[in-house]
């Protein structure tokens, strides 16, 4: 079983697991159906090689009042 | 009854005392009653507030105490502004129908402080879009129009601050883009619409769709008018930590400019669009030199879309975890939100590194340009009454999207012409980070050897 086939059926049974009390079939199958396209989506930002010094782009600056 | 008018017409009209702020006030908010439900544009008619300004700034007028060219010019903000004064802030969505805020975003700050006049709450699709809506019909108010067919959608999710200022209801309206939430209906409606730089217009008091892609700024008659708009809502605000530290003032430039176009970027378009941005092309060539450049690849969208996924589960988590999803109007919306809250934090911060290198590639690509062109959208309006195409040939290679929201880069969208159908296409000029100046000075050249945006829809004069 491939990796994204893998990753699927764990969002899948994560979606029905946590919220599957409040889905219907339909809703459950359109759900499981979008998860083709996001895990697609991920593995294109998975697949670019990044080095441990490739921070995030966002800076956290440490609050000081008055400062 | 002065419909169409850009700002400064309307400034000057108050100056002459051709007309005046309580007259302009009463006209929107008559135009707002009757044609609001013809177009589905408006949720609240703040009728109360408006007339109070608007009498303000009169007796400050006569008084000879004059704030600029917004004082008591009308305006209509996206509902997703906060509004004190038990005016409701619906965000567009049912179950929020009666939400309100004890305060004013500092955007409703600063346009009060300029002195105009806000008449409505203007429709929008619910949430901004965050719940992923597939069709026109996702807002509480119903599907809202474009005034050049009723037969076709305004755009979203800005969608009543695009189809108000298109029907001549409000001068001017504040909307939000997240990716292409002011662009879409500035395209759909015919109008012109500027996304401002990440950071330029303090978002406090908005609500959050994606706190690092948010971002608010004008749709109006014509490049100019954003201009003017934009220098009273820009600026440092303590209450927003990303807005950028400089004031910035409206100081268009006039020159030879260099503009860049993407290679083969009208693969895939509606044949109108293609053709609209072919003639657009040479009207520009008349004064810039357009060269073709070429992105690298690099997963542009998977990034900012990630970015997007990963924001938008965590801004309405409450919202989801207390199943009010299901009371949103269009069906997919209720169960949208549920697969992207699955998204890993490590694939959220993967896509954050990868920001940096996306902004670096926009900086060196366009950095001997002054703007890249593209069309503002694919396609004209889409049929009110149906789903989005699964397959949007346009929208594979959404680069200008995804680049310009994930790198924070401004972008103004002015009118390119009309489709056999009479629907209006736009052209997009997207700038480096914080060069408003001069893609509003490129547009505003582009609009003073062209007449499209002086063309208005029948049904809404006068």
């Amino acid at each position: 079983m491939s990796n994204s086939k893998n990753e699927k059926e764990y969002m899948y049974e994560r979606v029905k697991t946590l919220y599957g009390d409040r889905l219907d079939e339909e809703q459950l199958a359109a759900i499981e159906a979008s998860l083709d396209p996001m895990i697609s989506l991920l593995e294109k930002i998975r697949d670019v090689p990044l080095e441990n010094s490739d921070e995030p782009y966002s800076v956290f600056k440490p609050y000081r009042k008055n400062r | 009854m002065m419909i169409y008018k850009t700002i400064r017409e309307l400034s000057q009209a108050i100056q002459s005392g051709e007309t005046a702020p309580t007259e302009l006030a009463q006209n929107s908010i008559e135009r707002l009653r009757e044609y609001g439900p013809v177009l589905n544009c408006v949720v609240t008619i703040t009728e109360e507030r408006a007339l109070k300004q608007a009498k303000q700034a009169e007796t400050e007028l006569k008084a000879g105490k004059n704030r600029g060219p917004l004082h008591g010019i009308p305006w209509g903000g996206k509902d997703l502004l906060a509004t004190s004064g038990g005016i409701p802030t619906t965000w567009g969505a049912y179950p929020l129908r009666e939400q309100q805020f004890n305060y004013d975003a500092t955007v409703v700050k600063k346009l009060g402080e300029a002195g105009s006049v806000l008449v409505a709450k203007l429709a929008m699709i619910e949430l901004a879009g965050g719940m992923g809506y597939k069709q026109p019909n996702a807002s509480f108010t119903g599907p809202c129009a474009t005034p050049w067919s009723l037969k076709h959608w305004s755009g979203g999710s800005s969608s009543g601050s695009g189809s108000a200022v298109g029907a001549g209801i409000v001068p001017f309206a504040i909307g939000s883009e997240t990716w292409g939430s002011i662009l879409s209906p500035s395209n759909n409606c015919g109008v012109a619409g500027l996304r401002p730089t990440y950071g330029r217009v303090s978002r406090h008091g908005a609500m959050a769709l994606s706190w690092t892609l948010d971002k608010l700024g004008p749709l109006c008659q014509c490049a100019d008018d954003c201009g003017l708009v934009l220098e009273a809502i820009a600026g440092p605000d303590p209450a927003d930590p990303s807005t950028a530290d400089e004031k910035w003032s409206y100081q268009f430039e006039e020159r030879d400019f260099k503009l860049a176009v993407i290679k083969d970027i009208l693969e895939g378009k509606q044949e109108a669009v293609a053709e609209n941005f072919k003639e657009a092309t040479k009207v520009l060539e008349k004064y810039c030199t357009v060269e073709v450049i070429e992105f690298p690849d690099f997963p542009y969208q998977a990034v900012t879309r990630a970015i997007l996924s990963g924001e938008a589960a965590a801004a309405f988590d409450d919202f989801t975890e207390k199943g009010l999803a299901a009371e949103l109007t269009a069906p997919e919306d209720r169960y949208g939100s549920y697969a992207r809250s699955l998204v890993l934090a490590k694939d959220y911060l993967r896509a954050l590194r990868l920001r940096e290198k996306m902004c670096r590639i926009a900086e060196d690509v366009m950095e001997d340009y002054d703007a890249v062109i593209a069309p503002t959208s694919g396609a004209t309006a889409h049929p009110i009454d149906e789903p989005f195409p699964t397959q949007r040939p346009w929208a594979h290679r959404d680069i200008m999207g995804a680049v310009g929201n994930g790198a924070g880069l401004p972008s103004i969208s002015v009118p390119s012409g009309f489709s056999d159908e009479g629907l209006p296409t736009g052209i997009q000029f997207m700038g480096r980070s914080y060069d408003e100046n001069i893609i509003i000075g490129i547009a505003k050249m582009y609009q003073e050897r062209t007449s499209w945006h002086i063309r208005h829809p029948v049904m809404f004069q006068a």
